[in-house]
């Protein structure tokens, strides 16, 4: 399936202009800084719950 | 009075290329490039101000180059035929990015009669898969400096790689000590950060992801296009030796399309004159 994902967004990416080539880019990299922070919070909620959880034991 | 050049991004590893060879020589000359798609630009001062604050502003100068055109010329000269021959390799942004940087850099030094240039390039940038850091194509960028008189230098190319702390840094373990972090156990040689603080230019040995790393260097996204190809469709298929190989014959051709680039601006001819007086 990734292989699948990466063939289809290289072909469009390597008929792309300079500019557009940049931009369509730029647009991924905001899609992943999203993922990743999606990532961060779940994970942030983990640890933090995690930390009380220990301090209340402690 | 003996100059360098240095291709300076404003990153942990270019930064203390040029602090080491401000030690060497008698001036360095930092040369950042700028084009559509690098963004935060201005990041890059921040360690400039902090190598003239240490060595003096006399021996430092910092030149920002707009390169659209070169790297434009590059990416897409001889189009169909390299889409024919190496395919998605034409997404190797940047290593086509920092081959017209240093094209860019070959003419500034034989304008201004440089003989040395050196960049922060390291053997575990991008597990050694980045084009313009793999060994071999190394090689043929020192060799394609060479036909001019050129030295190319790698000065922090054998340091280690740091631990990439930017989990443990956004989420706050290094405060509550959940983790303990490796702290350079079991490495031969320093890495370029903690050379920074030993030179006391940094005020922490390891910066690698944080914060603080992200403030100091222009921002580029274009690496997406590239690691997917990578490691979603070519590694996958492929595998490593395959790909080191054909990087090397790409970009061995494109060093090729550079020299007579060259050679053509030397000749002083025009289409090429207005590709780099942008």
């Amino acid at each position: 399936m990734r292989r699948i994902i990466a063939f289809i967004i290289c072909t469009i990416a390597v008929v792309l202009p300079y500019r557009l080539r940049t931009i369509f880019s730029e647009i991924l990299g905001w899609i992943m800084q999203f993922l990743y922070l999606l990532y961060y919070v779940i994970f942030k909620c983990i640890i933090d719950n995690l930390v009380v959880d220990k301090k209340e034991k402690g | 009075m003996e100059e360098i050049a240095v291709l300076y991004s404003g990153g942990t590893d270019s930064t203390c290329a040029a602090a080491l060879m401000l030690r060497e020589f008698d001036r360095v000359r930092l040369l950042t490039y700028r084009r559509f798609g690098l963004f935060s630009i201005n990041n890059i001062k921040k360690n400039v101000t902090l190598l003239k604050e240490k060595f003096g502003k006399n021996k430092i100068t910092h030149t920002v180059i707009k390169f659209d055109m070169l790297f434009k010329y590059l990416s897409y000269s001889n189009y169909f035929h390299y889409l024919k021959r190496y395919n998605f390799f034409l997404l190797s942004t940047c290593g086509l990015c920092k081959l017209s940087m240093h094209i860019r850099t070959l003419i500034y030094c034989l304008e201004n009669n440089i003989k040395y240039v050196c960049d922060g390039s390291t053997r575990y940038s991008g597990n050694n898969y980045y084009p313009a850091q793999m060994t071999k194509v190394l090689d043929e960028i020192k060799a394609m400096y060479k036909q001019y008189n050129i030295e190319f230098l790698t000065p922090v190319y054998d340091f280690d790689e740091p631990d990439n702390i930017e989990w443990f840094d956004k989420l706050g373990l290094r405060k509550i000590r959940i983790l303990n972090l490796n702290n350079g156990q079991g490495r031969v040689n320093k890495t370029a950060g903690e050379v920074l603080f030993d030179m006391k230019i940094f005020s922490q040995k390891n910066v690698k992801g944080t914060i603080f790393d992200k403030k100091m260097q222009a921002r580029c996204f274009q690496l997406i296009l590239f690691n997917l190809f990578l490691y979603w469709y070519y590694l996958p298929i492929y595998g490593e030796q395959k790909y080191i190989d054909t990087a090397h014959k790409f970009f061995k051709e494109k060093i090729k399309d550079s020299n007579s680039f060259v050679e053509k601006y030397l000749e002083n001819i025009k289409n090429v004159n207005n590709i780099i007086e942008e």
